[in-house]
């Protein structure tokens, strides 16, 4: 029986109530299913920002030249089987903090274009790639900011070569630990994740 | 133009800073622009994040302009996190006082051949235009900004003349202040080489620059 390995990235800050009870909420649920969890908050860790180099591509390929967490959490990308990524949503995208370590995650692609779907894409670099689930946190419902969020997640899935991915926005209004359970209940379900012994 | 002393702040959010193809389209755009007398100021994010606090000093040039142009490259679908961090502050500033009227809008280019990787990266920054009530002015995206990379937008030729005749027509509407007309993107997203044939040079670039660093061979390594 091989233990699956998961990846939790709170990309909030520490004061983000709504996104700790996600957090929390995650790593009981996978570590109850038996699975090694990897769980960080991102505001914590020293991650510099992408420099735009390309040495991760052609100086030390697959390895960035700056020594900090990024290489850790670009590590964790690529040995997880299953990456979950929380963060609020931030003029429709990604908070600076989740942003600075998928800025940092390029080593894990080939710098190699070729055509997906009629599209240039990066080459993979590994075989195997994690299945990836996104959690949104706005205030109260906003269409627009959640239309523009799910259309990023889609962007990265495609770009990262995910074999299957789920986002899902939640507000705080009302949002309790009841709540967090249900939705990361239903997140797993829906992506199949199951117990090592199942 | 309405006034002799509107001010132009021109934001750069790459880090190579005046090598970058964000550099080459802002301040190519700016040389246009400066021919209708206008106060200009340039600077690079990347330069107020390094050091602890100083995000407030890129906000007092903010706060003082007229029209903002940030020019920044895509990174894994959207806005480098550094630009990101100086939005965060910005939209938190403008809570507290949105009293003055200010335009913004973006350029911004990606490595890929295709200009629409840009669109959702472009939406989002319209998003933090409208929770920040500046006047938006739109979004331009450009494929191909390698092509540019630490060269100015007249030096490269022949690849640079779509941007080149956008950003004409932009620094135009806004000299005028009238709105930009949706020819400057169209113009500005079409290719000056065919999507198969930048792959097919571009994956050459990469073997080469490897070959340099003597890792050619180990190109595809998996290190982790």
């Amino acid at each position: 029986m091989t233990t699956k390995n998961a990846a939790i990235w709170d990309g909030s800050k520490p004061e983000n109530t709504t996104a700790k009870l996600i957090y929390d909420s995650f790593k009981q649920a996978l570590t109850k299913k038996g699975w090694k969890t990897q769980a960080i908050q991102l505001s914590e860790v020293s991650i510099a920002p992408c420099q735009g180099c390309f040495h991760c591509w052609i100086k030390t390929p697959g390895e960035c030249i700056y020594r900090d967490y990024g290489r850790e959490t670009t590590k964790m990308f690529v040995q997880s089987d299953l990456i979950i990524t929380i963060t609020p949503v931030t003029f429709g995208g990604y908070s600076s903090i989740l942003k600075k370590a998928f800025d940092r995650i390029i080593p894990s692609i080939l710098p190699f274009f070729t055509q997906i779907e009629g599209e240039t894409h990066h080459e993979a670099r590994y075989e195997q790639h994690p299945k990836f689930l996104m959690i949104g946190i706005l205030p109260q419902e906003h269409k627009l900011k959640e239309e523009i969020f799910k259309k990023l997640f889609y962007r990265n899935a495609l770009n990262m070569h995910s074999p299957s991915y789920n986002v899902k926005v939640i507000y705080e209004d009302n949002f309790n630990k009841n709540s967090a359970d249900n939705v990361v209940s239903e997140l797993l379900q829906k992506n199949g994740v199951k117990g090592n012994e199942e | 133009m309405k006034s002799e002393k509107q001010k132009v702040l021109l934001l750069v959010g790459s880090p190579k800073k005046k090598q970058s193809a964000s550099y080459a389209l802002g301040t190519y755009l700016l040389e246009q622009l400066q021919r209708d007398r206008l106060q200009t100021e340039t600077l690079h994010i990347y330069s107020f994040i390094y050091k602890n606090n100083t995000l407030e000093q890129l906000y007092q040039s903010f706060e003082d302009s007229d029209i903002i142009i940030l020019s920044i490259p895509l990174y894994v679908d959207s806005i480098p996190s550094p630009v990101i961090q100086m939005m965060e502050y910005v939209a938190k500033k403008r809570v507290e006082n949105r009293e003055k009227i200010q335009q913004f809008m973006v350029l911004i280019n990606c490595g890929f051949p295709e200009a629409f990787h840009n669109y959702t990266a472009i939406e989002i920054c319209k998003c933090f235009s409208d929770e920040c009530d500046f006047k938006w002015l739109g979004g331009f995206p450009l494929g191909g900004g390698p092509i540019v990379n630490g060269r100015t937008l007249t030096d490269v030729g022949r690849l640079g003349k779509n941007a080149r005749k956008a950003l004409k027509i932009i620094a135009t509407s806004i000299g005028d202040a009238e709105p930009i007309p949706i020819e400057a993107k169209e113009i500005m997203t079409k290719s000056v080489i065919p999507a198969r044939i930048y792959r097919f040079m571009g994956n050459i670039g990469w073997k080469r620059q490897a070959k340099e660093f003597g890792v050619k061979k180990k190109i595809k390594n998996r290190p982790y």
